[in-house]
C-alpha cells in the first residue's frame, strides 16, 4: 500500500520523470519545489507566461494542501505540516500543462470547495478578475481563510475547465482530487 | 516612530518602512505560509504612518510574485493610503516585461485604487 503519510511531488516532461520528491509537506518544500518547477520548465522552453501561471497556481494549490489538509494541525508558530499528491506534467507536442493533487479533507471543506467551484464556474477571466475584486472589496468569506480567492486566481490561469473528485474515506474525511490544465 | 526593516527570504520581500526619508517600499517575492501574521507588524506601522504624517511619501512595489492571500493584504495597504487622504504620495508599481501578470496586477489596483494616481515603471526601462 502506498504510503500516503508523505506528499509526493512529481515533475515530467511527456511522462518522462525529471523530478521525484517524496516530503512531508512544509512551506520549505513549496518553496524548492516550485523553484524547482519553475526551472524546469523554463529548461524545458517552455513560454515564459505559462511558466509564470504554473509556479502561480502550483503555490497556490500547494498552500492550500499545507493549510487544509486533514488532521494537520499547527505547531506553536503557526506552521504546519500535511500529506498529499501534486504532479505536474508537460506535453510538448501539445505544449499543454496538466497539474493534478489530491488531499484528504473534512467533509466540512469538501462543501465549501464546492461552492467555489460553483462560484468560478463558467466565468472568464475579465469577470474572475471581478469576482476577485469584489471579494476583496467585501472581505467576503473572511481574511482568515484568504477570502477563497485562491480558486478565484487558479481559475483564471487555467485553459479548461477544472475538474474535481470527492471520494468518501470515512465519515467526515474525504479524498479531494484536482486536475487542471494551463 | 521606529524604522522597520525586514530581510528578504524566498518567499518573503525585502519590506522598507522608512519613517525619516517617508519611504515604503516592498521587494521581492511573497507567498509566506501565514501572509496575515507576516503583515501584521507592517499594518500597523502604516496605520500610524499614515494617520497622522503628511509628508511626501514615496511607495514602491517591486513584487515579482505574490499569493491570493497578499493580494488581499495589499488591497488592506491602498485601502489604509486610499483613507488617509494624504495628498503628497508617490506610488510605484514595478512591473516586468517578462512576466505579463505583474502588469495586470498593476491593472487591477490602479483601476480600483484610481484616486492614488499609481505610475507603472517597467523594470527593463530602469
Amino acid at each position: 500500500m502506498k504510503d500516503t503519510k508523505n506528499l509526493e511531488l512529481y515533475i515530467d516532461v511527456d511522462n518522462k520523470l525529471l523530478s521525484e520528491l517524496h516530503p512531508k509537506i512544509t512551506q520549505k518544500n513549496i518553496i524548492l519545489t516550485v523553484q524547482d518547477i519553475k526551472k524546469q520548465l523554463l529548461e524545458n522552453n517552455v513560454d515564459k507566461d505559462k511558466v509564470f501561471n504554473i509556479y502561480d497556481v502550483s503555490i497556490e494549490i500547494l498552500q492550500n494542501i499545507l493549510k487544509y489538509s486533514y488532521g494537520n494541525i499547527a505547531d506553536e508558530n503557526n506552521t504546519r505540516e500535511a500529506d498529499g499528491d501534486f504532479r505536474v506534467s508537460f506535453y510538448s507536442t501539445t505544449s499543454e500543462i496538466m497539474i493534478t493533487s489530491s488531499n484528504l479533507i473534512t467533509a466540512a471543506q469538501a462543501e465549501v470547495i464546492k461552492e467555489r467551484i460553483e462560484e468560478v464556474k463558467g466565468l472568464n477571466e475579465k469577470e474572475l478578475r471581478k469576482l476577485i475584486r469584489l471579494k476583496m472589496k467585501t472581505k467576503k468569506d473572511g481574511h482568515e481563510n484568504g477570502a477563497g480567492l485562491g480558486f478565484a486566481t487558479i481559475a483564471s490561469k487555467i485553459s479548461k475547465p477544472l475538474s474535481v473528485e470527492f471520494e468518501t474515506i470515512l465519515d467526515d474525511v474525504i479524498k479531494y482530487k484536482l486536475k487542471i490544465f494551463i | 516612530m521606529k524604522n522597520i526593516n525586514i530581510t528578504k527570504k524566498d518567499d518573503s520581500p525585502q519590506v522598507t518602512l522608512d519613517f525619516e526619508n517617508g519611504l515604503i517600499e516592498f521587494e521581492g517575492e511573497c507567498y509566506p505560509e501565514n501572509a496575515f501574521d507576516f503583515f501584521d507588524e507592517i499594518i500597523a506601522w502604516l496605520n500610524i504612518y499614515f494617520e497622522d504624517i503628511q509628508k511626501k511619501t514615496t511607495i514602491n512595489f517591486k513584487l515579482s510574485y505574490f499569493n491570493s492571500a497578499t493580494t488581499q493584504v495589499l488591497f488592506d495597504i491602498f485601502d489604509i493610503m486610499d483613507e488617509s487622504g494624504h495628498e503628497d504620495l508617490s506610488i510605484n508599481w514595478y512591473y516586468d516585461n517578462d512576466n505579463k501578470g505583474t502588469l495586470k496586477d498593476y491593472t487591477e489596483f490602479s483601476e480600483e485604487f484610481d484616486g492614488l494616481n499609481i505610475q507603472a515603471i517597467c523594470l527593463q526601462d530602469i
